[in-house]
């Protein structure tokens, strides 16, 4: 179920999860944070949703700047207030990242994505991936608030 | 806040970058080309003031990487937010930085 970015926010209230499908545009990664502002406005902690949007931030960049073919993202809730998100593009190269020795350069984007989320990962599939993320609730959401 | 960036005249000599709204890579390379051309056309330094910045992402972080590594010394940073501190932290650009002035 996907939908355009300039149609009403699809919201499923019983699942909360929502699908949505970008264009090939830079300006899609500004909209896409805006996508999920709106989605998850007033339902989860601030800090956590500043870092939903930061990561679907690097990982839309990542799709437009290295992957193929339509991006796709997606939202849900876990099971103990998470907020999950992926982006799907149709390129099967892998993403890489700077590791912590520095032997691949690039990938500042999902350094980001690692430090900010919980876990994360990718699912290939033929002729794509999906890249998730997991960010999980403050563990004191009154803390986190104020900040 | 309009995502962009508008030119000032910096007290002694050089300019101020005012950086607006969210910094990703729709703007990046604009922002490399035309504060480079500062660079380029003469300016001594170019101070980047961030306090307008609202968001920043890694996109953000390599423009202001690649400004200061193509023009050593004549670019610094300032006034960023502590949400906009924190991804230059996490994307590990300002180690060792703020000893340097790079960043303040």
């Amino acid at each position: 179920m996907t939908e355009r970015l300039n149609d009403p926010v699809r919201r499923d209230t019983d699942t909360e999860c929502g699908v949505v499908l970008l264009d090939r545009d830079v300006r899609e990664i500004h909209r896409a944070r805006d996508w999920m502002k709106s989605f998850w406005h007033d339902r989860i902690d601030r800090r956590q949703l500043d870092d939903a949007c930061l990561v679907i931030s690097e990982l839309v960049t990542n799709a437009l700047r290295h992957g193929l073919g339509d991006v796709v993202v997606g939202t849900s809730a876990t099971e103990d207030d998470g907020v999950r998100v992926a982006v799907t593009d149709w390129s099967e190269d892998r993403p890489r990242m700077v590791t912590a020795n520095g032997l691949q350069i690039g990938g500042v984007g999902l350094k980001v994505v690692d430090h900010v989320s919980t876990t994360w990962g990718i699912a290939p599939f033929p002729g794509g991936k999906t890249v998730w993320a997991i960010i999980d609730a403050p563990r004191q959401p009154s803390e986190a608030a104020a900040r | 806040m309009v995502d962009g960036w508008s030119v000032e005249p910096l007290s002694g000599s050089g300019h101020r970058v005012v950086v607006t709204g969210e910094f990703d890579l729709a703007l990046e390379e604009m922002f490399v080309v035309a504060v480079a051309q500062l660079l380029d056309d003469g300016a001594p330094r170019v101070q980047l003031d961030l306090h307008g910045v609202e968001f920043i992402d890694s996109s953000g972080v390599r423009a202001l990487l690649r400004l200061r590594v193509h023009h050593p010394g004549r670019v610094t940073v300032s006034r960023a937010s502590d949400a906009v501190r924190r991804v230059l932290d996490i994307a590990g650009v300002t180690t060792g930085d703020v000893h340097e002035g790079w960043i303040r």
